[in-house]
């Protein structure tokens, strides 16, 4: 009965996409009913692929020969080879799989396009919304929505998402407040289960003829399904309003780890309820299950974890794999800790946790980039998709509206929030070092969303045995749509309105990872003074542990004994020079570094830097000379390799450009320091020798308001202009230029007369201040040449020849 | 004399932070409460809360005897006896402040050679946790007194500046708990994060001008982002607090 889904979905789509209109429109062809699954390819052809009108009708009677034509089939003795088939059936689940996915992505596109709407309401609102609106659809038709089926949504759409919060989890903040977050998931949660259930069941007895079957373990599994915060609604929520890490952290944990409590509950009232009686010691090995089913997922978590770590390690050949290993191997932990009822989600995020650091120091940056971006896509799409279900489903399913057992089941779910919260925290207070104040207690109790996790869990009740499962979803889901909607759409406002603090936005700078090192030391110290084994103390016993051991065997080659300082370094250093390539090239600088260089910070040097104009005129015709050839050398070479290469990636290339012309500069500056003898700091640092040459010059760039500075192009092979470099920003508004300006156009490979400008700079370096020729072509030998990041369009670097 | 301190007084910052609580010094009942007592200006107490409590200064007292050898003052040398602390890349640095004046808020300069029980608790405070009852004001000076004594552990040479020379410093004892030691990596490192400083602070340079180093306004715009007064503290002065601010 699926069929429907995709051509309603179709309809649903019409809006976005035009191409799909005439299919739609074609549907509506009168196909007999006893063959629904010709109907849709019936009007496939016109619709998707681009098959003439013609043929289709062509194929149709060949294809239905048992239907309406069958007559004609039966009259000819051996039927002509289609030459044209439809087979509908063979692609239909694959093909309304697509067809949803896209739905979701479209939706998620639109909602993006309409910033006014996304901003007020969360996009797990709308969708939810736009599910309700397709089931509706797809009702009005005539035809039965499909339903959000728990194993679809256990086994393929949770898992990326809880990868993708296990992967990125801030670990730091996690640990330390691994209590408080154990504690309300753990603790919080059974009290929500408990209250919540005793309660309903006090409802159940008083509450009339419909409510009294209901017996205390029924009410118990509802509240245990119920009780549960929803990882998928929180982070949904939560990534939307920036609320402050610690916040942040607190209530999504509390919705990971909560998995645990929730699963041991949930078996455990599902198996109770079929037995006669239960005894205490059914009640003791439940209690018993928790430890094993939370430990024993964490226990699979990081087996798989290090097995993957171990994996990478070896991956240096092939690295098109290497994220792959990272998704299987979590996939696996998740399906594993499900075979034996553990809880996936402690398991999949115990295996993120633990591959992470040594995975990403194996394997290359362009496989950590793809497994970012593949997390963070499936995720969001596996989210789309569920809060469309959510919705399709609600439209789709059996209801029985109790009122008195909705109502009491919304208002006891709340106060069990908010009671649970308060007491929790009033516990908590007494060993936190950072008190949550009132404040943040309200945001985590109304942070307290509930999802699609409980609603799977529902729909797996079996019917046999929980003939009051309709009810139960009911309730369920209206809990679900008024956490969503009331609290979700509410709580920005909220936190704007109490101020609770929100996320800063930093740039994780080397300062603050120095500091943040120091700190710590510092803190380990003065506990190892005062003699108290605290966190700091343990933390830095796991460090050592790790660093002695561990990475050896996980991580391949030097690597392993990199210490953390300057892995982290050497990973802004890449982060900045792709920033630097991606930003589209060498003019703007966007990292911190652009605007000072290390003559500023180290004075000594100066006297390096001041002899340089003083030069003799012949002296600096050689220097420039050298760094010419140099320059050109790795132009030239790169120029050939990019055109040679049917697949370059520009990003890559551009990339290694830089780290050759970075490698160049610090040659030549070596090869400047020698030739001028002077003997000081001939061991720079090479930062501060690539800080020098690399970036010194772009750093003083005419200002902004030089915008009508006359462009200089430069032709590398004529005789006439040495430089084959210029700044790639100047180049890019020459492009712009050229396309508005016809006569320039035509004098493209012309090297212009640069005309001073830029009055406001007073900076040697700065082209436009300097009138003298030499001293602009010092500057341009200096900078790196800029990427080419379209070729076609840089005419400058094109030799005539062309 | 603590008392001006808290006044307006430019460059001063309210640096007493008190390990003396009012109650906690008579209740704690041990030899410790001889050093401790009477001797501050009871208008500081109305502004810093009692950071450490009768509980804590015990122990704190325990183990300044197990450190001094039942010496009322503890040496450099006392500090060797600590194996943990042999494993800490800045193990100087932090041996370094508990003897620096200037975290000792002594008026003059320099190093002390010995530190008594005052002085021991003097450091401790800088670990105080934060305590909800602080307001703005509070807040903000307890933010800069822990600075400024990490403040002081970078500035070794007591100039009011981080140099560049300094902060090489620091960076090479961060990763000299590394066994491979490239110091070509610690100073590149060093350098990088002085530019970052520079560019943070100074903003747009020119060639010709200078950045001699971190001062301390410097080093509180670097540290906006973190948080420090929920991270610098240490554990065990989190005991249940017993004294109350008077």
């Amino acid at each position: 009965m699926n069929e429907h889904q995709g051509s309603s979905g179709l309809k649903a789509l019409q809006g976005y996409l035009p191409l799909l209109e005439r299919c739609s429109g074609l549907q509506a062809d009168p196909v007999p009913a006893s063959e629904p699954l010709q109907r849709f390819p019936g009007a496939e052809p016109g619709g998707i692929t681009t098959a003439p009108p013609a043929s289709a009708q062509e194929i149709e009677p060949l294809h239905k020969q048992p239907g309406n034509h069958s007559g004609e089939g039966a009259a000819k003795p051996r039927k002509a080879f289609p030459v044209l088939g439809i087979d509908y059936g063979h692609v239909r689940i694959p093909f309304e799989i697509s067809l949803w996915i896209l739905l979701a992505c479209l939706m998620k596109l639109g909602f993006h396009v309409i910033p006014s709407v996304s901003n007020i309401v969360p996009e797990s609102c709308l969708l939810i919304v736009v599910g309700l609106l397709v089931g509706g659809l797809i009702k009005g038709v005539g035809e039965k929505p499909p339903i959000l089926r728990s194993e679809i949504f256990f086994l393929f759409l949770l898992p990326p998402i809880i990868l993708d919060a296990g992967y990125f989890l801030p670990l730091r903040q996690f640990t330390e407040n691994l209590g408080t977050i154990l504690i309300f998931a753990v603790v919080g949660t059974l009290w929500n289960a408990f209250f919540l259930g005793g309660l309903m069941y006090a409802v159940c007895q008083v509450g009339g003829t419909g409510l009294n079957h209901i017996g205390l373990l029924a009410n118990l599994l509802f509240g245990s399904i119920i009780s549960a915060v929803d990882p998928v609604a929180v982070l949904a929520v939560f990534e939307e309003i920036h609320i402050n890490e610690l916040l942040h952290i607190l209530v999504f944990g509390e919705s990971l780890l909560n998995d645990a409590v929730t699963v041991v509950l949930y078996h455990l009232f599902e198996e109770f309820a079929n037995f006669e009686q239960v005894t205490i010691i059914d009640i003791i090995l439940g209690f018993l299950s928790f430890f094993v089913v939370s430990l024993g997922g964490v226990f699979v978590g990081v087996i798989y974890g290090v097995i993957a770590a171990f994996t990478s390690r070896f991956t240096s050949h092939i690295r098109v794999i290497e994220p792959l290993f990272v998704f299987l191997y979590s996939y696996m932990a998740y399906l594993s800790a499900e075979l034996f009822h553990l809880s996936g989600i402690m398991a999949l995020i115990a295996s993120g946790v633990v591959m992470r650091p040594y995975v990403e120091a194996n394997i290359s940056h362009k496989s950590h980039t793809t497994i970012k971006y593949f997390l963070k896509m499936w995720s969001s799409v596996s989210e789309t998709l569920i809060f469309i279900f959510l919705g399709v489903s609600t439209v789709a399913g059996h209801h029985y509206w109790n009122w008195t057992f909705v109502i009491s089941t919304l208002l006891f779910c709340l106060i069990a929030r908010v009671l649970g919260v308060l007491g929790l925290t009033w516990f908590i207070n007494k060993f936190r070092i950072v008190k949550l104040t009132p404040k943040d207690q309200f945001i985590i109790a109304y942070g307290g969303l509930r999802g699609a996790i409980a609603f799977s869990l529902c729909y797996l009740l079996d019917y046999e045995h929980f003939n009051m499962r309709d009810m139960f979803l009911t309730a369920i889901i209206t809990v679900i749509f008024f956490t969503v909607f009331v609290q979700g759409m509410t709580i920005r406002p909220l936190v704007d309105l109490l101020a609770v603090k929100k996320k800063q936005e930093t740039k994780r700078s080397i300062n603050e990872e120095i500091h943040t090192q120091f700190l710590d030391h510092l803190l380990t110290g003065i506990e190892d003074i005062c003699g108290h084994y605290g966190h700091h103390h343990w933390k830095d016993k796991l460090n050592r542990f790790n660093k002695k051991y561990v990475k050896k065997c996980l991580i391949a080659g030097e690597r392993s004994k990199e210490p953390q300082l300057i892995a982290f370094y050497h990973k802004m250093e890449m982060k900045q020079a792709i920033e630097l390539v991606e930003s589209g090239g060498l003019g703007k600088i966007p990292s911190a570094v652009s605007t000072v260089s290390m003559q500023n910070i180290q004075p000594k040097t100066l006297p390096v830097e001041r002899a340089l104009p003083a030069l003799s005129k012949d002296k600096e015709e050689e220097i420039r000379k050298i760094l010419r050839n140099n320059l050109q050398k790795t132009r030239q070479r790169l120029r050939s390799y990019n055109r040679h290469t049917l697949v370059a990636d520009p990003y890559e290339e551009a990339w290694n450009q830089m780290l050759l012309r970075r490698q160049k500069a610090r040659q030549l500056e070596q090869k400047i320091n020698n030739y001028l003898t002077v003997p000081a700091h001939k061991l720079d640092s090479p930062t501060m020798s690539r800080a020098r040459i690399g970036s010194d010059p772009l750093a003083y760039e005419p200002k902004p308001d030089s915008e009508n500075l006359p462009i200089i192009t430069i032709d590398p092979a004529s005789p006439q202009s040495p430089e084959s470099v210029d700044l790639a920003n100047e180049e890019l508004k020459g492009s712009s230029h050229l396309s508005s300006s016809p006569e320039e156009d035509e004098e493209g490979l012309v090297m212009r007369v640069k005309e001073p400008s830029s009055p406001g700079t007073d900076d040697v370096f700065t082209p436009g201040t300097s009138d003298s020729p030499s001293n602009q072509r010092m500057l341009r030998c200096l900078s790196d040449p800029g990427p080419r990041p379209e070729p076609e369009e840089g005419e400058p670097f094109i030799p005539k020849g062309q | 004399m603590f008392a001006a301190l808290h006044g307006p007084a430019p460059g001063r910052f309210c640096s007493r932070v008190l390990p003396r609580a009012p109650g906690a010094g008579g209740s704690a009942g041990t030899s410790a409460g001889t050093s401790m007592g009477t001797s501050t200006g009871t208008s500081t107490l109305s502004l810093c809360p009692p950071p450490v409590t009768s509980d804590q200064i015990e122990h704190l007292h325990r183990r300044f005897k197990q450190l001094s050898r039942d010496q009322l003052t503890i040496r450099k040398e006392n500090f060797d006896s600590i194996p943990d602390l042999e494993f800490n890349p800045i193990r100087s640095k932090i041996v370094h402040a508990f003897f620096d004046k200037r975290n000792l808020r002594q008026e003059s300069d320099g190093l002390a050679d010995e530190i008594d029980f005052e002085d021991f608790l003097t450091i401790m405070s800088y670990f105080r946790p934060i305590e909800t009852s602080m307001d703005e004001e509070q807040l903000e000076r307890f933010r800069r007194d822990k600075l400024k004594f990490l403040f002081h552990m970078y500035d070794s040479d007591r100039d009011g500046k981080i140099t560049l020379h300094e902060y090489r410093n620091v960076v090479e004892e961060l990763l000299s708990g590394n066994p491979h030691l490239e110091k070509e990596a610690a100073r590149s490192i060093a350098d990088g994060a002085m530019m970052e400083a520079a560019s943070i602070c100074v903003g747009q340079m020119g060639p010709d001008q200078v950045y001699e180093g971190i001062t301390f306004e410097d080093f509180l715009k670097m540290w906006q982002g973190i948080d420090i007064e929920t991270k610098m503290h240490v554990r065990f002065l989190n005991m249940e607090p017993i004294g109350h601010c008077y």
